[in-house]
C-alpha cells in the first residue's frame, strides 16, 4: 500500500507541478492552451491532466482493493538473503558514493576519482581483497582512459586541481 | 527484395562490419554470462562506443551485443543457478539440475542450437514481415499514428508490470518528460528552466544508461554478493547427441513461434517469451515430471523462446518506429544517433542500411553457432567474477559512456538522476519500459495529435472516421473499461473477504 500511495501521491503532485509552472516555463502561454494544438503548451496541459487522473485512479484502485496487488510488487526486491538493515544502508552508501562521484570528476579528474571510486564501492559491495581491488582500481580506469582518448578521441572529464 | 537484400547486405559485408560484428558479440556474450549485468545494461553502456562508429559498423556491434548477451544469460543460469539476464530465468529452472547431475556440457550444448535456431527463424520471419508491413505504415497519417503510438504505450503499460495504473503513470511521466526542450511545431522553449543545456531536451543515452544500469547497478548493491566458485557445477563434458537434439526439435520451433511473437509485440521482450514458453513446453511435453528436475527440452524450449524474440522485437521498431522492448529502445536511441529515424520512411530512405541489418542479423547467427561453442568451453570462468569488484567498474564505464556523448557534464548529472529514479521506480513497482518508450515516443506522438486535430474538420471525431484508428481506438476502450470493472470488483473481493474474516 505504501508504495503505490507514494507512487499516486508523487504523480499527483508532479501533475500539478506541471501545470502550475506553465505560465513561467513555456512563455506566454496560458490554460486555455489547452483549447487550441497548435499552442507549445497543448500537448503539457493535455499530460499533466492525464496524469493527475492516473494518480487518482491508483490511489482510489488502492484503497479500493486494500492494496492486495501491490504484494511482491517488485520482482527485483529481494529479502530472502539480505540482512534487514544491511541492505538500505548499503545502498545509500553506494548513492553517497555516486553523488562524491560526480561532483570529484570536476575536481580531480576522471582517473583519479575512478580510481578512489572503485576501491570505496566496492569495499560498501563487500570485496575486501584490497590488493585486487587495488589493482582493479589501476587498471579499469586507465584502460577506459586509453580507450576514450587514444582510441576514440574523446576527452575524457579533466580536474581543476590535476 | 531478393535484391535489396543482396545489395544491402553486399554493403554491410566487409571485412571490418564482420569484426565489428564478432566484437559486439564476444561482448554480448561476456556481458550477459556476468550476473547482475543485464542485456538491456550491456547494450546501453556500450552504445556510447557506436557514437564514433560508421553505421556500417555501429549498427553490426549493437545487434551482436543484443544476440550475444541474450545467449550469454543461458551460462551463468545452467553453471550456477543464477541467470546472467533476466531472459535466461527460466533457463535456470533445468539447466542447473542438468549441470547437478553432470550433464552441464548437453545442457549448455541444448541452449545453444535452441538459440541459434530461434534466432535464425526469427531473422527469417523478420526480413519476410518488414518489408510488406512498412509498405502498409506508409500508408498511415497522422490519426493513425496517433492512435498506434497510444496503443502501443497502454499496451506496454498494462503488460509490463504487475500494475496498470502505475504503468501509466510511468508512460504519462515520461511523455512530459519528453516535453522539455524546444516545441516542435512552433519552436518555443518548455521547461527549460533557463538551462541551456535543456534547450534541446533531455539527452537519451544518458538516461538510457541511468534506468537500465545505474539504477539496476542500485538494485545489486541491496543484494548479497553472488558468484562463488564453488557453486559452479562443473561435472560432465558429454556432447549433445544427434538424437536428443533431434527430440527437441519439435519444442524448439514451437518456442520459436511464440518467442517470434511475443517479441513482435511492443513492450514484451525476452523476459516474458521465456516464461511463457518453457510453460507452454511442460504442459505439451510426454514427461512433464522431469521439468523443474533436468529437462532438455525444458533448456530448449526457454532458449529457442528468447532468442527468438531478438529479430522479432525489430519488427514494431522498424515498422512503426515502436520499440518492441527495452532492449530494442536502447537500440532506437542508437539509430538516432547514427542520424536513422526508425520507421516506415526509413525502409524509403536507407533501404541499404535495412536490408544490410537484416543480413548482418544472419551473419551473427552463423557467429553465434561457432563462439557459442567457444563459450561454452571458456567462459564458464567469467561468471565467477564478483559482482562486489565488477559493478564498480561498471559505474565507471558508465560514467566514461554518459559524459563521451557530448563531452558535457550536464549529461553526466541526467545519468546520475536517471539512476536515482531508476532505482526508485524499480522498489516501488512503476516499470520502466512504459517511461522510457514515452519519453522516446513523446516527440512523434505529440505532432501526430497536433497535426491531426490541426487539420480536422470535426476536432476529435477524426480518429473515429478512420477504420485503422477507430478499430485501434475501440480495443483500447475496451480494454479501459476492463481494468475499471477490475477496480469495481476489487472492492466486490475484498468486502467478501473482510466478511468471511468477521465470520
Amino acid at each position: 500500500v505504501g508504495a503505490n500511495i507514494a507512487v499516486s501521491l508523487f504523480g499527483l503532485l508532479f501533475g500539478l507541478a506541471v501545470l502550475l509552472l506553465l505560465p513561467w516555463q513555456v512563455v506566454g502561454e496560458s490554460y486555455d492552451a489547452v483549447a487550441n494544438v497548435q499552442s507549445p503548451a497543448f500537448f503539457p496541459i493535455v499530460l499533466s491532466a492525464t496524469l493527475v487522473v492516473f494518480s487518482a485512479i491508483l490511489a482510489f484502485s488502492t484503497a479500493r482493493s486494500g492494496g492486495e496487488e501491490d504484494a511482491a510488487e517488485d520482482p527485483n526486491h529481494l529479502t530472502d538473503d539480505a540482512r534487514p538493515m544491511e541492505a538500505p544502508i548499503k545502498v545509500a552508501g553506494v548513492a553517497l558514493c555516486l553523488i562524491l562521484y560526480y561532483f570529484a570528476l570536476s575536481l580531480i579528474g576522471m582517473i583519479a576519482a575512478s580510481m578512489i571510486l572503485i576501491i570505496v564501492m566496492s569495499y560498501i559491495m563487500g570485496f575486501r581483497n584490497f590488493w585486487i581491488s587495488g589493482l582493479v582500481a589501476v587498471v579499469i580506469p586507465l584502460g577506459i582512459y586509453f580507450l576514450f582518448e587514444k582510441t576514440l578521441y574523446v576527452l575524457l572529464p579533466a580536474g581543476r586541481l590535476f | 527484395m531478393l535484391s535489396d537484400l543482396v545489395n544491402g547486405v553486399a554493403n554491410f559485408f566487409t571485412f571490418i562490419a564482420m569484426a565489428s560484428a564478432l566484437l559486439g558479440l564476444i561482448a554480448g556474450i561476456i556481458i550477459g554470462a556476468l550476473p547482475g549485468l543485464t542485456a538491456t545494461m550491456s547494450v546501453a553502456i556500450l552504445t556510447p562506443f557506436t557514437f564514433f562508429m560508421e553505421t556500417a559498423l555501429a549498427l553490426p556491434f549493437l545487434l551482436g551485443i543484443y544476440k550475444g548477451a541474450i545467449y550469454g544469460g543461458s551460462i551463468p543460469a545452467i553453471l550456477i543457478n543464477t541467470p546472467g539476464t533476466n531472459a535466461a530465468a527460466a533457463t535456470t529452472l533445468d539447466g542447473y539440475p542438468l549441470a547437478k547431475q553432470g550433464h552441464s556440457r548437453k545442457a549448455l550444448e541444448i541452449s545453444l542450437y535452441g538459440s541459434v535456431i530461434g534466432d535464425l527463424l526469427g531473422t527469417i520471419v523478420l526480413i519476410a514481415l518488414t518489408a510488406p508491413l512498412a509498405a502498409i505504415a506508409i500508408k498511415f497519417s497522422s490519426p493513425e499514428f496517433a492512435i498506434l503510438f497510444i496503443f502501443a504505450l497502454t499496451m506496454i503499460a498494462g503488460v509490463s508490470g504487475r500494475s496498470f495504473a502505475k504503468g501509466l503513470i510511468g508512460a504519462t511521466i515520461g511523455a512530459l518528460i519528453g516535453c522539455i526542450g524546444l516545441d516542435p511545431m512552433s519552436g518555443y522553449q518548455r521547461f527549460t528552466f533557463g538551462v541551456p543545456d535543456l534547450t534541446g531536451g533531455i539527452s537519451l543515452v544518458p538516461v538510457l544508461i541511468g534506468m537500465f544500469a545505474l539504477g539496476e547497478i542500485l538494485i545489486q548493491s541491496e543484494r548479497r554478493i553472488i558468484g562463488a566458485i564453488s557453486n559452479v557445477a562443473n561435472g560432465g563434458q558429454k556432447h549433445l547427441s544427434f538424437a536428443e537434439l533431434k527430440s527437441n526439435l519439435v519444442t524448439i520451433f514451437r518456442s520459436t513461434g511464440i518467442g517470434i511473437f511475443i517479441g513482435a509485440l511492443p513492450g514484451i521482450g525476452a523476459e516474458i517469451a521465456c516464461w511463457v514458453a518453457y510453460g507452454d513446453a511442460k504442459r505439451r511435453s510426454k514427461r512433464p515430471d522431469l521439468f523443474g528436475k533436468g529437462s532438455l527440452e525444458g533448456v530448449a524450449a526457454a532458449e529457442s523462446g528468447n532468442n527468438a524474440t531478438v529479430p522479432a522485437t525489430l519488427i514494431p521498431m522498424l515498422v512503426f518506429g515502436i520499440p518492441g522492448d527495452t532492449v530494442t529502445a536502447v537500440l532506437l536511441g542508437a539509430f538516432m544517433a547514427q542520424g536513422l529515424l526508425p520507421g516506415p520512411l526509413l525502409f524509403q530512405q536507407h533501404s541499404e542500411v535495412i536490408y544490410g541489418l537484416f543480413g548482418i542479423l544472419l551473419l551473427t547467427n552463423v557467429l553465434l553457432l561457432f563462439f557459442g561453442l567457444v563459450a561454452i568451453r571458456f567462459f564458464r570462468h567469467v561468471v565467477v567474477i564478483p559482482q562486489s569488484i565488477l559493478l564498480p567498474c561498471v559505474t565507471v564505464l558508465c560514467f566514461a559512456g554518459a559524459y563521451a556523448v557530448n563531452s558535457n557534464l550536464f549529461d553526466v548529472l541526467v545519468l546520475l538522476i536517471g539512476g536515482f529514479a531508476g532505482y526508485a521506480m524499480r522498489r516501488t513497482g512503476v516499470p520502466i519500459p512504459p517511461f522510457v518508450i514515452a519519453l522516446l515516443l513523446a516527440p512523434p506522438l505529440e505532432n501526430a495529435i497536433r497535426q491531426s486535430l490541426l487539420f480536422s474538420e470535426d476536432g476529435l471525431l477524426i480518429f473515429l472516421k478512420r477504420p485503422i484508428s477507430a478499430t485501434m481506438l475501440g480495443i483500447l476502450l475496451l480494454g479501459a473499461s476492463i481494468f475499471v470493472w477490475r477496480i469495481i470488483t476489487a472492492r466486490w473481493r475484498v468486502g467478501g473477504l473482510g466478511r468471511t474474516e468477521r465470520r
